[in-house]
């Protein structure tokens, strides 16, 4: 890391902590800060060219404020500090008028078990050049003989600082990437994606490769009658679906009556045994990954779903005393959230799972997952891109659009 | 070469808004550096919320950003920035970040995006409010909800023993807290608890087979939204947005065609007042007015901003929308409707022997190039005989959009309007719209059920 870069980092923090002295002197009996500031490059294709290079640059400071155990948290999208310490101490009079929370918990005191992620030098690379890999990418898609590609990559890199009354003081830099590329191929296409927080080149070319592939052999569909099939769904389309589950697990999304989760015990089996789902930010070349949480505690791996048993909610401090529980490390200030969510994955190969299908489909990507009724878990997804009959073990021909409406439970 | 320039400026009445000089300032630095579009946007927003569980408040929360987009075409490549220091010196190498980055990129241009010519002008408006959001205390506005949860609370029986039913409703509008009264929120969250309660006790199994369809108003609005709105955005019947939101089933060239019955019409209007999709200027400055997408069964017009009018070989019908200053403008809707038709709702119903009514929806989706489509009924009825008989459950209508335009046999004159947030964009933009229509009648469709 430069010097001028860890210059940054330790002004970003000093700043925080003087906002929070401001704060605190206005009359607050608790609060956090925590500042944001990140800059992205993003690049957009469509029909094989680029239709914008985007870039930003942002400040935003999130403020949790307590009183007499009533609750503000503000987002602010600025760089006028003087403006966040203003806007922050006006709230007084409004929290001063409402009740005491029913989520009202102390903030909790700093753990010392906190290792900083750093940005890889990979990601600093491609922030300077995403021309070069954009052309990369298409110059790997266009060694098929395929139609049209469309796509993103996006570069971030930014440094996250936490401030509370309780004594934490916090900072960690943080820099990702994300791609996706979708492939066009006569009435076919496929799409594959890659992110993480190690820029490698081969993972481009890979995700590149898996979506033209995918593209030519779905090139020429058929239709085929709706019915009940046994479905392999590939892990951009569990994927999709765990993501859903994930943000069920939010204690106050439980609580909300927005969960399949809302009702159920801890110990009791909610999904397949054959699912395990674990929450891990510690990964650290995971995209999601974070070393400290919006309450500065230190983050950890936690098992949400252990062979279909439901193991944990996940919990801020406020959810974890209404619960009884202690917090998980996945404080959002109000409504605790999944960091990087994880399926532990099986024993067999695509191939074997393809091998012991009868009458079945690979779906491939899907999109616009709706609900029902989030707490009967009733929901319906369409499926896109490739899309594959199976027949007694093997892939027997590409198949038109499809639509899968079932439980989220019966996953 | 033709240099353009374009100046924006969203805020709030009342408060400092940017030194606007600093902006032309950017304008003319943009084309010095290379740049023949220039287009620098300012905004400034503010917003305020409580978190709620029942009749308890968790939170009371604040928003607010202030920053600048910049949007420049240097040699046929579209470069964007955004920064949210506002001040000079920032908004400089935010431009030359634009200009660099599009420079960067411009070799790889098989085809140079070029902008459509349009009649720029100076004009200001705003919207008036006749109860000040800033004049009524946080409490009061909690002691409105508290007001909404209480009659909810009485108006139901607290029954689990069928499961439960979940509804999400959401009401928006240009204006001020005068709405609430307008919209009488109260009695009707009461009114419609009880009969979703109804729903969920009483429902029956819808009938099966093919039969004739009622949707009402807000189910209506939903199917216009997504099945004519969004296919009619020229920016996805260009690809601009396949790896995204996905394409569309019009393509260039189809302008004419027929896609339903002669009832089938559907407007796009920014222009209604006090609609939640209100704008009399697009963020392109051109100006906006209704746009006939279906008209009569015919795709009639598309949605377009200036890159697209362009390779249209036509002018922008003013549909560029931008969410925020981190934004770039692309196609968006705002209000968008079906045509109400001349029936009473009486006289839809008179001749249905066997039918549905189906009033409102919770799940819904629709394929990525908007024809094939599915809509769970929520609050829905059995019609027997052109009367109203009992609730069901769950009803499915799965449909193309040629099959659901063509279904239609009738509207009534009612019209009414729902708010949205409609979802477009890499990254994500959210922007407000209404989508609405009458009660219309369908003819001859297969019903389904979803699992309760």
């Amino acid at each position: 890391m430069s010097e001028r870069k860890v210059k940054e980092k330790d002004i970003v923090l000093e700043i925080t902590e003087k906002v929070l002295e401001e704060i605190m002197e206005a009359g607050y009996s608790e609060s956090i800060v925590s500042i944001n500031k990140s800059k992205t490059v993003m690049a957009k294709i469509a029909n094989s060219q680029p239709s914008v290079i985007q870039d930003w640059g942002e400040v935003t400071v999130s403020m949790y404020l307590a009183k007499d155990k009533r609750i503000a948290v503000v987002n602010f999208k600025t760089s006028s500090i003087e403006e966040t310490v203003k806007l922050a101490k006006k709230m007084l009079s409004e929290i001063s008028i409402i009740e005491e929370s029913e989520y009202y918990a102390p903030i909790p005191k700093p753990k010392p078990a906190y290792v900083p992620f750093t940005v890889h030098r990979s990601i600093l690379k491609a922030f300077e050049e995403p021309e070069k890999i954009i052309d990369n990418a298409l110059s790997v898609a266009f060694t098929y003989d395929i139609d049209k590609v469309a796509g993103m990559l996006e570069i971030t890199m930014g440094i996250r600082s936490l401030a509370s009354s309780t004594g934490a003081s916090l900072v960690e830099e943080y820099g990702t990437y994300e791609y996706y590329i979708r492939v066009f191929k006569g009435e076919g296409s496929g799409q594959w994606a890659s992110s993480g927080r190690i820029f490698r080149e081969e993972n481009i070319a890979e995700a590149t490769r898996i979506a033209a592939e995918y593209a030519i052999e779905s090139s020429k569909p058929e239709s085929i009658e709706p019915g009940v099939y046994d479905v392999i769904l590939s892990p951009m389309v569990m994927g999709n679906l765990l993501n859903v589950i994930g943000r069920m697990a939010s204690a106050l999304n439980v609580d909300m009556g927005f969960s399949i989760f809302t009702g159920r015990k801890i110990g009791e089996k909610v999904l397949s045994e054959k699912i395990t789902l674990a929450d891990d930010p510690i990964n650290p070349e995971s995209y999601g990954a974070v070393s400290f949480d919006a309450e500065g505690l230190p983050t950890r791996r936690n098992v949400i779903i252990e062979n279909g048993t439901l193991k944990t909610l996940l919990h801020n401090s406020k959810t974890a005393v209404k619960h009884g529980v202690e917090s998980t490390s996945n404080a959002g200030l109000i409504s605790p959230h999944p960091w990087s969510l994880e399926l532990k994955p099986g024993t067999y190969t695509l191939e074997e799972l393809i091998s012991e299908v009868k009458n079945g489909i690979l779906v491939t990507n899907n999109w616009y997952t709706r609900l029902q009724n989030y707490i009967e878990g009733s929901f319906s997804t369409i499926t896109r891109d490739a899309l594959f009959l199976v027949r007694n073990g093997r892939i027997v021909k590409a198949i038109r659009k499809l639509r899968i409406a079932d439980k989220l439970q019966n996953i | 070469m033709k240099i353009e320039i374009l100046m924006i400026s969203r805020g709030l009445k009342g408060e400092p808004m940017i030194d606007e000089t600093i902006l032309e300032h950017i304008v003319a630095r943009g084309v010095k550096l290379g740049a023949n579009y220039v287009e620098v946007r300012y905004h400034k927003h503010r917003g305020s919320y409580a978190v709620t569980r029942m009749n308890k408040t968790i939170s009371v929360g604040k928003v607010f950003s202030e920053g600048v987009a910049i949007r420049v075409l240097v040699k046929g490549s579209l470069g964007f920035a955004s920064t949210n220091n506002v001040s000079k010196d920032s908004l400089e190498r935010a431009l030359e970040k634009a200009v660099s980055r599009a420079k960067a990129f411009s070799y790889m241009y098989a085809e140079p995006i070029s902008f459509a010519d349009a009649k720029t002008v100076t004009y200001s408006y705003e919207v008036k409010p006749v109860k000040d959001f800033n004049n009524v205390s946080i409490g009061e506005k909690i002691g409105f909800y508290k007001e909404v949860y209480n009659s909810l609370e009485a108006s139901l029986m607290q029954s689990t023993e069928k499961g439960t039913i979940q509804r999400m409703y959401e009401l928006g509008a240009s204006g001020g807290l005068e709405l609430l009264d307008k919209w009488d929120i109260v009695s009707r969250v009461a009114e419609e608890a009880k009969m979703l309660e109804k729903v969920l006790l009483k429902g029956k199994s819808p009938p099966k087979g093919k039969i004739d369809v009622i949707l009402g108003s807000e189910i209506v609005g939903l199917m216009v939204h997504e099945s004519a709105g969004h296919p009619s955005e020229a920016d996805r019947i260009l690809g601009r947005e396949a790896a995204q939101a996905g394409e569309s089933f019009i393509k260039k060239g189809m302008l004419g065609k027929r896609i339903g019955s002669e009832a089938s019409t559907v407007i796009d209007d920014p222009t209604i007042p006090g609609s939640y999709g209100y704008y009399l200027y697009d963020d392109e400055c051109v100006e906006a007015r209704p746009k006939y997408l279906y008209k009569n069964g015919i795709i009639n017009e598309h949605l377009h901003n200036r890159w697209t009018a362009k390779v249209f070989n036509t002018v922008s019908n003013g549909s560029a929308r931008a969410m925020d200053y981190t934004s770039e403008p692309i196609i968006r809707m705002s209000n968008t409707y079906f045509k109400p038709g001349d029936y009473s709702f009486k006289e839809l119903l008179e001749d249905i022997r066997v039918g549905v009514y189906i009033k409102s929806y919770m799940e819904w989706n629709i394929d990525d190039v908007r024809w094939s489509q599915r809509y769970v009924g929520l609050e829905a009825y059995l019609i027997e005989n052109g009367e109203i008989k009992e609730p069901i459950r769950n009803p499915v209508i799965e449909l193309t959009t040629k099959g659901f335009y063509e279904s239609v046999d009738a509207a009534d004159k009612s019209l009414e309007f729902h708010a949205g947030t409609c979802g477009k964009g890499e990254p994500h933009q959210g922007v407000p719209v209404w989508f609405g229509g009458p009660n219309v009648r369908l003819r001859n469709i297969v019903l389904g059920v979803a699992p309760y």
